[in-house]
């Protein structure tokens, strides 16, 4: 969590109250914070994706009830 | 949108390349995900991948736990679907934890995401809630 700062943006203003009501917030800061929280979980996932899909080519989990798509096409 | 993928969803997208763009919905990580990916770790990369998507997911604070609401609609799906006599006990008991993701989807209004939308249509059948395909989701 980096530190807070006061920015100044150009921003659609209907977009944003559409947004928060959507969202259910309370305040404009919190809507934005919450859609760079979103974007920021995205690239974490994706960096997550990118290191471990080396070792995930034949992960199966004994739980569930089939496996993963790319190993019932490869078994075709 | 919320969506709560299950475990396969989790396996397919670590070997997707990046698509770079919009967000594909609010992604959320269920408990009864995290134990099926947990019960598949053998390797130490494997048990890495586990832990750093639990840690992700915590801290983004995009993990969901099963609340008891969760737990007793889903004792209620299997019960009708075992008097309804289409599955046997043993498949009953294979299916438990993708009623306990539908159920806990329910609860938090999201919808399930997998790439076997056929498996969940039985559940779905008996537990109103939204399966989406992975083609499907934004």
């Amino acid at each position: 969590m980096g530190r807070k700062v006061r920015k100044t943006l150009n921003i659609d203003a209907e977009k944003l109250k559409k947004a928060r009501e959507y969202l259910g917030l309370d305040t404009e800061t919190e809507v934005i914070d919450r859609l760079l929280d979103d974007c920021d979980f995205e690239r974490e996932l994706d960096a997550i994706n990118r290191e471990f899909a080396p070792y995930m080519k034949n992960f199966r989990s004994p739980l569930t009830r089939r496996p993963p798509p790319h190993l019932r096409r490869r078994r075709k | 949108m919320k969506v709560c993928p299950d475990t396969n969803w989790w396996i397919a997208h670590a070997l997707e390349p990046r698509r770079p763009g919009p967000a594909r919905g609010d992604v959320f990580l269920t408990a009864t995900v995290l134990q099926e990916l947990w019960a598949g770790a053998r390797s130490a990369p494997e048990r890495a991948y586990a832990e750093r998507v639990y840690d992700a997911a915590r801290r983004h604070r995009r993990l969901l736990n099963p609340p008891t609401a969760a737990w007793i609609l889903s004792g209620q799906a299997l019960q009708i679907l075992a008097r309804r006599r289409r599955f046997s006990a043993a498949r009953l008991r294979a299916l438990r934890n993708d009623v306990v993701l539908a159920a806990t989807a329910y609860v938090y209004g999201a919808a399930v995401m997998t790439h076997d939308a056929a498996d969940f249509a039985a559940i779905a059948a008996v537990l109103p809630v939204r399966v989406v395909s992975p083609a499907l989701a934004p």
